[in-house]
């Protein structure tokens, strides 16, 4: 856990310098670029996610196949 | 610059904004972008600005009006008795690009618009929220994100810091904030 933490809030003090040796104004650019690429790997997790309920429920209905319920 | 695909809500807002500058509508820009402004640079997939309309009722219908008119999606929520937002306009495009205009935040002071600061985003001019604006107003809000937002600006942007206005702004926003900006001060050394 305290590693953890040490390496937490050595990321956060490196996020914190770079973006203090950035103007405002740059890291408004920087954040609505950054979105714009969030945006990508958003719509991929949801693409992935929808094709990995698709495949499941093929293999739900295919090991359904010449089951006999009654 | 117009957007021409998903991901560009920053784009969306830039339109937005000359809207609002055209009604002569006095906004901030909040959220994600004002959090990045102030603090440390992370995404959003939307946008946020909050209008400062002394009649609500007379300039929200106009507002929307036009919005519909520019061919945006535009649906308003209407805050609960215990919001603290009186409204939210939801504009979006045919790409699903967002911006949230929030029509008033309680305990917000009405002076926030003189303080806003001008920034170019993609040629265009947006006003975003004063640091001290925003950083009590992330308090009041209270969410981990928010509070990590308001740590972050305090981190990134304390030199520029006017902390007596910053006291008076937590102030407003009640005995919770006022106490949540104490703690927040301490933790990160400005005080």
């Amino acid at each position: 856990m305290k590693k953890t933490r040490t390496r937490d809030e050595a990321r956060e003090n490196e996020l914190v310098a770079a973006s203090k040796a950035m103007s405002p104004q740059a890291r408004l650019e920087a954040a609505a670029r950054l979105s714009a690429i969030a945006f990508q790997f958003h719509r991929a997790g949801i693409t992935y996610r929808e094709g990995l309920g698709a495949a499941k429920s093929v293999e739900g209905e295919s090991q359904g196949e010449g089951v006999d319920e009654t | 610059m117009k957007p021409d695909g998903p991901g560009q809500s920053a784009i969306l807002l830039t339109e937005v904004a000359t809207r609002l500058d055209g009604l002569r509508i006095p906004y901030a820009v909040v959220g994600g972008l004002a959090a990045s402004f102030h603090g440390v640079v992370r995404s959003s997939l939307d946008a946020d600005v909050v209008i400062s309309a002394v009649d609500r009722k007379a300039v929200v219908p106009g507002l929307i009006r036009e919005l519909k008119e520019a061919g945006w999606n535009v649906v308003e929520r209407e805050g609960g008795f215990e919001d603290p937002v009186a409204s939210v306009i939801a504009v979006s495009d045919g790409y699903a690009n967002r911006v949230d205009i929030l029509t008033g935040i309680r305990g917000m002071a009405p002076g926030f618009v003189s303080r806003t600061i001008p920034s170019s985003l993609f040629g265009a001019t947006l006003r975003m929220i004063s640091l001290e604006d925003f950083i009590a107003m992330k308090l009041f809000a209270g969410g981990p994100r928010d509070v990590e937002d308001a740590r972050a600006a305090l981190r990134v942007s304390s030199s520029a810091l006017d902390l007596r206005l910053l006291k008076e702004l937590a102030a407003g926003y009640g005995r919770v904030v006022v106490r949540s900006l104490v703690q927040l001060l301490r933790d990160t050394g400005v005080e």
